[in-house]
């Protein structure tokens, strides 16, 4: 085939892309790339001023790769694996009357480079956090951990997109059993497209259906990196800053990297703070409803007068008067989330002083809903990732809806739900309520109570059979 | 999920049993039992809740009558438009009246009666009716009959005079065998009528306002008389029941008013007759006369006046228990517990009980004289 034949093949096969550049160097030589996601310096420099240096005579397939001043030089047969690499950014190089042909590597730089957390910012530890580009992320956990035995394993998911995904394990800590597991689900995955981790939640989350996340999302490569010395599995998609950690354990949701730079006893004071903060954004505006319109005889007597002043102008039920407010913060938090910046200010006017302030004096709701709702939301806020604070909305309406019908009772019965639910979770064999049920001595030394480091020195027994931290395997 | 709807339609189809809002409510903070005319008079103090200019908690006092108490209860909801309430109620007051025809009625409602709660107290209104004390106002309270409530919390610590006179110890001692209740009293000082309206409240002085008195004694269920301030002190004493007292010991020209914190009180029952040894620490907060409070020897004399007068007090109180028969001290319950069977011969340990002989033995120590070591008259000389 000449090269003005495959060219035209190519072309065909991409619709006559407007972003396709071609250019005959000479008799022998043509190059093709994509110019949306190709970098027209890097094919000069690296590509142009080798080859046109070459005379035509010369140009064989193994003299271009010794000459292309280029480390990421491939030959290909076949025509049609040529589209990845286009699309990937890479020239195609054809020779006149040569089956084989070079890809070069000639990528754009197009990800806005390492930059701070946001969605899980830290006062104190490294302040990168992962980017849209997969090599970038394989290079932020490479650099923190320089064992051999880390081990990468890609795999191309995703019927059009064809994106990298990847398992990361240190080789000899990481159950071998989790890692096939998870490697045979992530090959299962038969979709058009992957464009982040969350895609794959759905296909990894081992059994059942439930709530609360089945693994850890993060944004943070030293979250990542101390999962993994742990015994934990990383999986990375390419385009997307968020890993997912697996398996994870509900001890895990309340714990941040940040807890491992501190002292242990701040750590343990924060961990204990939020296990307060999970139970009170779950329960607490079911128990208000409770209180307020079954049992009355548990409310202190000044609170309960208070109480009643305050409710004795309000024309609902106290539950509606909870779940009206429950639902427009809600929505407030979602317009706050997706609103650009500059409008935020107004939302927060409207927020704080028409719904909170202006709802009061109108008598729709008492002052003491807006504190429930008030608390309830600021206890959300004490956790980061997304999937669990969203099991926790979910919670937190359930418990709201048993305790209308039946009072205390209803929330009795709602917890008992959530605690059958959560000790019925096994992500990975790895069951939910570890290390507390089935009790786990290794678990609990950095569960709520955070033990001192030398006081760590197995790692947890459910994630590894290779327990001694510290020495080489 | 199936599993999930069979829950909630667990939960949806109780028909929100026992579903009540809080504005359907009228909460009930103070009752008072008078009996007039062969009828109970019952009526209710209630926080109704409801926002006033000043945004303060309106109080209301709603009274029915009936020949049962229920039935004055009942009587009572005619007349509010919310459903009573009764869970937060913290103080009922009787009137004399009621008291002396017995409260086994209003113990056995308040006991049997769902929504009560039973931590409240139980006062005797003395030299008024009933009602009148609930409709008293304090501005020094936060919520409606917050004011008696927390007076005799304080009072029954501080004082000697006051019991902790809650529902629960009461019949704690009224079902107990060879034990009588009592009951502390509640006084009007001031004018009743003006101490009523609301602007009695505004005054710095205000026009009426209550006062716990004296321990009032039963028999059985039934209300038998008054004690006295003294023998109000006696009581506590004999009973053991005292936190701190105050006593004057009298010395020379003056009195030397005298603290106790630390009291001890124990009962050694013979066949014949009953022993108490009280031990009482104590310290001096006033002194009016002339002596040498740095010598051993007046302290020792003060320490026997004192002894010689907390043993007054006891006898007085005893005396007046025999002087009515009732046992209020609970000795028939020691001798039960000593003597069964003799105990089960004694037709009536009350009658018994006016002529058991009771021998009193205090002894007492000063462990402080406060912050001043001598007596002020004797530093100025």
């Amino acid at each position: 085939m000449t090269n003005r034949e495959k060219i035209k093949t190519i072309k065909q096969e991409l619709g006559d892309s407007a972003d396709i550049v071609e250019r005959e160097v000479n008799d022998t030589l043509s190059y093709l790339y994509l110019e949306s996601v190709s970098s027209d310096d890097k094919i000069s420099d690296f590509l142009l001023k080798s080859i046109t240096k070459l005379k035509d005579i010369e140009s064989t397939l193994s003299l271009l790769q010794k000459e292309i001043y280029n480390s990421h030089i491939e030959v290909l047969e076949d025509l049609n694996d040529c589209y990845y690499y286009l699309a990937s950014g890479y020239t195609c190089l054809f020779l006149n009357h040569e089956k084989r042909y070079l890809v070069i590597e000639t990528k754009m730089k197009l990800d806005r480079g390492i930059s701070e957390s946001t969605s899980e910012p830290l006062i104190r530890g490294p302040k990168d956090s992962f980017t849209e580009n997969h090599a970038i992320n394989l290079g932020l956990i490479r650099k923190r951990i320089k064992d051999p035995k880390l081990r990468i394993m890609e795999q191309k998911v995703g019927r059009r997109t064809n994106s990298k995904v990847s398992v990361l394990y240190i080789e000899g800590i990481a159950k071998k059993e989790n890692v096939q597991k998870i490697q045979e689900s992530i090959s299962k995955i038969d979709i058009d497209g992957v464009f982040d981790t969350g895609y794959l939640r759905d296909f990894l989350e081992s059994q059942g259906k439930s709530f609360f996340p089945h693994m850890i999302s993060t944004e943070r490569p030293d979250l990542s990196c101390q999962s993994l010395l742990d015994g934990k599995i990383i999986v990375m998609v390419e385009n997307s800053p968020y890993v997912l950690i697996m398996p994870a354990i509900l001890a895990d949701f309340f714990k941040t990297s940040e807890d491992y730079y501190q002292s242990p006893v701040s750590s343990t004071f924060s961990r204990v703070l939020k296990v307060i903060a999970f139970f009170v954004t779950i329960m607490t505006p079911a128990l208000y409803i409770a209180l307020m319109t079954f049992n009355q005889e548990m409310i202190p007597d000044q609170l309960l007068i208070s109480l009643a002043t305050q409710r004795s102008e309000v024309p609902f039920p106290t539950f509606l008067e909870v779940i009206i407010f429950v639902i427009l913060f809600e929505i407030l938090r979602e317009a706050d989330i997706k609103s650009p910046s500059a409008s935020g200010a107004s939302m927060s006017i409207v927020g704080a002083l028409i719904l909170g302030d202006a709802a009061v004096a109108a008598g729709i709701v008492s002052p003491f809903v807006v504190i429930v709702v008030a608390i309830t939301s600021i206890c959300e806020l004490v956790f980061t990732d997304m999937d669990f604070i969203n099991a926790i909305r979910q919670w937190r309406l359930l418990f709201i809806f048993s305790t209308i019908f039946i009072g205390i009772i209803g929330i009795v019965v709602a917890g008992l739900i959530l605690i059958i639910q959560l000790a019925s979770l096994e992500p990975l064999n790895t069951p939910y309520l570890l290390p507390f049920s089935p009790f786990n001595l290794s678990g609990l030394k950095d569960s709520i109570v955070l033990f001192p480091a030398n006081a760590r020195m197995n790692r947890p027994n459910y994630l590894t059979n290779n327990q001694k931290r510290g020495k080489k395997t | 999920m199936k599993k999930l709807l069979f829950v909630f339609l667990c939960l949806s189809l109780t028909g929100c049993w026992n579903y009540r809002e809080l504005n359907e409510y009228a909460i009930v903070t103070g009752m008072a039992v008078d009996y007039q005319d062969n009828q109970y008079i019952v009526s209710f103090l209630i926080a109704n809740g409801n926002k006033s200019e000043e945004s303060e908690t309106k109080t209301s006092l709603l009274s029915g009558h009936g020949t049962t108490i229920y039935e004055a209860i009942k009587d009572i909801s005619l007349a509010s438009p919310k459903e009573l309430y009764i869970s937060h109620l913290s103080v009922i007051i009787l009137s004399e009246e009621t008291a002396k025809r017995g409260i086994n009625n209003l113990l056995d409602f308040l006991l049997r009666d769902p929504q009560s709660h039973q931590n409240f107290y139980l006062l005797m209104a003395k030299d008024t009716k009933a009602s009148n004390i609930l409709s008293i106002l304090s501005p020094l309270a936060d919520y409606p009959s917050q004011n008696i409530t927390s007076n005799v919390s304080n009072s029954s610590k501080l004082q000697g005079k006051i019991s902790d006179a809650s529902f629960n110890q009461f019949m704690e001692k009224y079902l107990e065998t060879g034990f009588e209740p009592i009951m502390n009293s509640i006084i009007i000082v001031g004018d009743i009528e003006k101490g009523q309206t609301p602007d009695s409240q505004d005054k710095i002085e205000q026009d009426a306002y209550t006062k716990l008195d004296s321990l009032a004694l039963f028999k059985g269920d039934q209300f038998v008389g008054w004690s006295n301030q003294k023998e109000s002190i006696g009581i506590d004493l004999v009973l053991g029941e005292i936190g701190t007292m105050y006593f004057n010991v009298p010395c020379e020209e003056g009195y030397a008013v005298s603290v106790s914190n630390d009291y001890d009180v124990k009962y050694e029952v013979l066949s014949n007759r009953l022993k108490i040894k009280a031990k009482a620490l104590g310290s001096l907060r006033e002194v009016s006369c002339h002596i040498d409070l740095e010598s051993e020897k007046e302290i020792q004399k003060l320490e026997k006046k004192a002894e010689e007068q907390l043993r007054e007090y006891m006898v007085q109180a005893i005396g007046k228990a025999k002087e009515y028969g009732t046992d209020i001290f609970g000795f028939g319950s020691l001798y039960y517990k000593k003597f069964p069977n003799q105990y089960r011969s004694i037709r009536d340990w009350n009658e018994f009980f006016k002529n058991y002989p009771i021998e009193i033995e205090v002894n007492f120590q000063y462990t402080s004289k406060g912050t001043l070591e001598q007596s002020l008259e004797r530093e100025e000389s």
